[in-house]
């Protein structure tokens, strides 16, 4: 086999055949994204800007820059990343940090998640789950069973607890917790005993607990309110969650039809943003909805899939961290928008609106399609 | 890279064993979620969402047409325009933009606004564009060239951005082609076309249609959707009433009855019903003073005077509800001697009396120490049933209440249906007072007899009367005689019906002959009619409880009921003149000759052909020749044959125009005013001179004298004193010589109670 030969000859370039299922998927669910975008956005954008397209063409022409991207990166060895991973962790936390020093950009005094430069601004925190699964994958793909030993669980706690700290205290909560589970998903697959998973798990729970009630009372508590009786407060807290209620109890079984929705109208505020979804539940029904979430589970199945048939620990880990992200976030986005869970900034992937997060998006799926390149996974 | 870098077989369950978690979790976690939201709890939240959405607005339907018995229109619906303003989205501009706007609105609505409603000031409409309301209305109703005024207003100040904040929105007004034409019968409606009076409030349900919708989509910040969500439902017309009433019947019986009730200063207006005694439809229906349906919040200039009056005891709302009343249902009444009708009626009915039966009048006569007396000073001494009602004769009259008994008058006065309302289709029909059989002494059988101490209301008294002569039939009186849908399909045709028979053919035959005497032979010979065979009854009553209440003499009801052709009724006509004040009260002399010219103008408008007498064609204007061309020779010789005067005006040779002209009628011994120059300035102009209480022959002296012509109308007969009472052209007029003048006679010796 001339596979041998080529792995003695280490090379930047990678000549494996990419995953098309998985590559399909990413394709399937950008461009449902994008037209459900343009139909959330439309009535706000022409309200606001005069224009109906002003969201649409941005994202557009993010999604074009985010697949070409991906497509490069796919080809590009992803064990650079090994490599540089440290580094990566590193200029993490340096971002995070600097963002706290920044001022605001968001109105919201004492909010502060974003960092921007020039026209184009971005979450740090988008950054630190990459930098965290990348981390994690090296450092547990190197050190193999010594996960196992206490000191080295803490040493992992550390380094995710450094990040989740930051994040917090943006404050970030939903990222924090995305954070937080994808380092445990990472360590539970790594192999870490099931005693410190239980423990983990626990303090874990424990310290979002402490967190709401404490740290950030008055933005925790009142949200656990109105989470609890958005009604309370129908034109003031409750008012976001209500209209996503409305408008994804409107959709019934079969929907009002592709650009029917009229809780985009303006009810439902910023509906190209977090609560896209809602939209979509309203035009596309239940049916519609079920076929989306079924196509992230068949996201997240291939992404696993080429994670079990990866030639090494590293680009399993990896596979499986960036995947796993992008699942976990739809599963919360979704239980955001259903009022299922108390209501935190949660985008849905490959919909909600932002071009650096979908160039972020696509480049991660593009570090994924990397690691398929070298799996042993039958390909189409 | 080594073998043992890759994942191992522990490694492998446990990403499978996350993976299935995931999706497990994902699927019935998120799945369940969703389903509860779309499915089970879908249609609430969409309703929620609905409410939110959508809103109603309520398109009004159009009014049902209401026509007379032609298919004439009486009353329609016409498009309209309300104004109205969104103020509350000035708020979101910036505040220099927003006293721009608010400006801009105010005068611009005030001018054209204020020329139709004096309370829309630049102040009362800029006072509107702060308030905090979605909606508020500006004017309701304005016609299609206010609406397009406003609509250019809001297109020339489109860079503002007004269309935002002013609305135009159709909407329906109602409209009374004819003015005050039946007004009494029609009513109004009010504010929201809701019918406040009349058949539009009588049948103002089936009159009003189905409001439309048109539901629209809305944003959260309250304007219509850009990519619109209408849903339409269309407003439907109301049905449609045709009625029995005849516009030109109406139209004849409302001159008439104006006429009078002016020339007799009546105090508190005047009422006329015209009726098909066979069928009960009411051909006509007029109160006057009365009002207009378009404007029926204002006053007659008279009624204004006396509200302006330094001590006026009268209200504006008093004055307003007294015109709007519809005396003819609405008002109850002594009917007087028209009452004898009924009261002949009961004992021929009972075979108590016959034309021919004598009764003693001795000028006076007690009841139960009561003493009642004749109008006749000394009495009648003996006369006949049919000679007691020509010469309208109370004691007679007492004497028959007397055969007749208080039950047997109760148990009649009952089965002529005046113990109850009619049922007419109109609203605010007036409850009989009358005595119960009980109560009912000697006394007050004496004065019911002939028509005091009971009311009742015009309409009781000509059904009632109607069945008197009809053959004994007591009849619906009905206005309404179909109700057609928009589609012009019938939905209801009333249909005549009998109450009961009240008396028998032979009775009613009976009635008849006395009715006819009545006009024929004295009593009612104002109504008379060349031509035509009427009959009637005169009454004249008087207003006890009004007198005593108001310390006030004189007040009277002079009323008079006839029948015509009276050898086979078709029509009852009963006009009454409330509180007359003018030479006389008496029925026989105001009441009666309205009725006569009412008769004159509608028989041969209903096929009735009039049958002269060799009398009356004597007397009867024939057509003036045309003479013009003719020389003055041939003209003088053609006059002359006919019965004509010539006068010539100028001093040609042949005849270049004439007064009358030829074919217009002139009653013999006329005189033709025959003029020969070409200058038109030559026509001489005279004077009309006051007619009013000249005999016939007086006044054919007074019009030759200054060069007019006249024609006579009303109760000529050769006979009886006759005089003048009214003239269509007033005294003092300046009019071209040959000019005719019609001159109203009347009988003023006829005289009863």
């Amino acid at each position: 086999m001339p596979q041998k030969k080529l792995r003695k000859k280490p090379s930047f370039f990678q000549e494996g055949k990419l995953d098309i299922t998985f590559l399909s998927l990413v394709l399937v669910l950008l461009s449902i994204g994008l037209v459900m975008l343009f139909s959330a956005s439309y009535a706000y954008s022409y309200t606001y800007f005069g224009n109906s397209y002003k969201f649409i063409s941005r994202q557009a022409i993010f999604a074009v820059i985010g697949v070409a991207l991906m497509l490069i990166i796919s080809k590009i060895d992803y064990h650079i990343l090994k490599k540089f991973s440290w580094l990566i962790y590193i200029a993490n936390i340096g971002l995070l940090v600097t963002v706290l020093i920044l001022p605001p950009m968001s109105d919201e005094l004492n909010v502060k998640r974003w960092i921007s430069i020039g026209s184009f601004s971005f979450q740090p925190s988008e950054i630190a789950k990459f930098a965290i699964i990348v981390i994690f994958a090296a450092w547990l793909s190197a050190n193999g069973e010594k996960i196992k030993k206490f000191k080295y669980v803490v040493w992992m706690v550390f380094l995710l607890g450094t990040v989740c700290a930051l994040v917090v205290i943006e404050p970030h909560l939903s990222a924090t917790v995305l954070i937080f589970v994808i380092g445990i998903v990472l360590l539970v697959v790594g192999g870490i005993k099931k005693r410190w998973i239980i423990g983990g798990a626990g303090l874990g729970v424990a310290a979002v607990l402490i967190l709401v009630f404490s740290g950030a009372i008055s933005y925790g508590s009142d949200r656990i309110k109105y989470w609890l009786d958005p009604w309370a407060d129908p034109s003031g807290s409750g008012y976001q969650t209500i209209q996503s209620l409305l408008a994804i109890g409107s959709g019934g079984p079969w929907g009002r039809g592709i650009g029917q929705s009229r809780q985009k109208y303006l009810w439902v505020p910023e509906p190209h943003n977090d609560f896209i979804f809602s939209i979509v539940c309203e035009e596309l029904g239940y049916i519609g909805a079920m076929v989306i979430i079924v196509l992230f589970c068949a996201l997240v199945w291939r992404g696993f899939t080429i994670a079990m048939r990866s030639q090494d620990k590293f680009g399993s880990l990896l596979a499986i961290g960036l995947t796993f992200q992008v699942g976990l976030q739809a599963i919360l986005n979704i239980l955001v928008i259903t009022n299922t869970i108390p209501n935190t900034g949660i985008s849905l992937p490959f919909f909600s609106y932002g071009g650096t997060a979908l160039v972020i998006l696509l480049a991660e799926m593009g570090v994924v399609l990397s690691v398929s390149r070298s799996s042993s996974i039958e390909k189409l | 890279m080594t073998e043992t870098n890759r994942p191992g077989k522990m490694m492998l369950v446990r990403i499978f064993v996350v993976m299935l978690a995931f999706v497990i979790a994902f699927v019935s976690i998120v799945g369940s979620r969703l389903g509860y939201l779309m499915i089970v709890d879908g249609d609430r939240l969409q309703s929620m969402a609905s409410e939110q959405q959508l809103y109603d607005t309520l398109v009004s339907a159009p009014r049902g047409n209401i026509y007379d018995r032609d298919m004439n229109l009486l009353a329609k619906s016409d498009t309209a325009y309300t104004i109205y303003l969104i103020p509350n989205g000035i708020k979101n501009l910036g505040k220099e933009e927003q006293a721009q706007v608010k400006n801009t609105i105010a005068s611009g609505l005030s001018q054209i606004l204020l020329p139709i409603d004096p309370e829309l000031t630049f102040e009362k409409i800029h006072s509107y564009t702060e308030k905090q309301t979605y909606y508020i209305i500006v004017k309701n109703r304005v016609d299609k060239s206010v609406a397009d005024k406003v609509r250019t207003f809001v297109s020339d100040n489109s860079d503002l951005g007004i269309a935002r904040f002013i609305g135009v929105d159709e909407t329906t007004k109602r409209y009374y082609p004819n003015q005050t034409l039946a007004s009494a019968v029609l009513g109004f409606v009010g504010d929201d076309n809701q019918g406040l009076a009349g058949l539009e409030s009588y049948y103002d349900a089936t009159l009003t249609g189905v409001a439309g919708r048109v539901v629209a989509a809305k944003n959260a910040h309250g304007d219509d959707m850009p990519f619109s969500y209408q849903v339409v439902e269309e407003a439907k017309q109301g049905n449609s009433l045709v009625l029995t009433v005849d516009s030109y019947i109406q139209h004849i019986a409302e001159k008439y009855l104006e006429q009078a009730v002016e020339a007799n200063k009546a105090g508190d207006r005047g009422a006329c019903v015209i009726m098909n005694v066979n069928t009960g439809e009411i051909l006509a229906m007029a109160v006057k003073g009365d009002f207009n349906p378009n404007t029926p919040f204002e006053l007659s200039e008279a009624d204004e005077a006396l509200l302006a009056e330094e001590n006026a005891t009268v209200t504006r709302s008093e004055l307003l509800n007294r015109q709007w009343r519809n005396k003819t249902v609405s008002d109850t009444y002594e009917p007087g001697s028209v009452f004898k009708i009924i009261t002949a009626s009961m004992a021929l009915e009972e075979n108590l009396t016959s034309l021919d039966h004598t009764y003693n009048c001795g000028y006076t006569i007690y009841v139960s120490g009561q003493k009642y007396h004749c109008h006749k000073y000394g009495g009648h001494g003996t006369l006949t049933l049919k000679k007691a009602m020509v010469s309208s004769c109370n004691p007679a009259f007492i004497s028959i209440g007397q055969l007749i008994g208080s039950d047997r008058f109760s148990k009649y006065f009952e089965a002529f249906g005046l113990t109850k309302k009619t049922g007419i289709d109109l609203p605010g029909e007036g409850s009989p007072v009358y005595h119960k059989q009980a109560n009912m002494g000697p006394t007050e059988l004496a004065s019911s007899s002939f028509g005091q101490t009971f009311k009742i209301t015009p309409m009781q008294l000509i059904t009632a009367a109607s069945a008197s002569i009809n053959g004994g039939y007591l009849l619906q009186p009905y206005v309404v005689s179909k109700i057609v849908d928009s589609d012009g399909n019938v939905v209801k045709t009333v249909q005549k019906t009998v109450k009961r028979q009240v008396i028998s053919e032979s009775t009613s035959e009976k009635m008849r002959i006395m009715m006819k005497a009545v006009v024929n032979e004295g009593g009612a010979s104002n109504a008379y009619v060349a031509g035509y065979d009427v009959g009637g009854k005169t009454g004249t009553s008087e207003k006890v409880a009004e007198m005593q209440a108001t310390g006030q003499r004189g007040l009277y009801i002079a009323s008079f009921l006839g029948f015509a052709p009276i050898d086979d009724p078709e029509f009852a006509v009963l006009v009454m003149i409330d509180e007359p004040h003018g030479d006389s009260y008496y029925g026989g002399t105001v009441a009666a000759p309205v009725a006569a010219e009412i008769f004159k103008d509608i028989l041969p408008y209903l096929g009735y052909e009039p049958q002269y007498t060799p009398e009356e064609l004597e007397s009867f204007a024939v057509k003036v020749p045309d003479l013009t061309g003719k020389t003055t020779e041939e003209a003088e010789q053609e006059l002359t044959k006919l019965g004509f005067k010539l006068k010539i005006v100028g001093e040609g040779e042949s005849i270049l125009s004439q007064l009358p002209v030829g074919g217009e009628k002139l009653s013999k011994g006329g005189t033709v005013i025959a003029y020969t120059d070409e200058n038109a300035d030559n026509v001489s102009m005279v004077t009309v001179p006051d007619f009013t209480g000249k005999t016939t022959s007086e006044v054919a002296a007074a019009a030759a004298s200054v060069g007019i012509n006249v024609k006579y109308s009303g109760n000529t007969n050769t006979g009886s004193v006759t005089v003048a009472y009214d003239q269509d052209i007033a005294q003092g007029t300046e009019v071209a010589a040959g000019t005719t003048v019609t001159v109203y006679f009347r009988d003023n010796t006829s005289v009863d109670l």
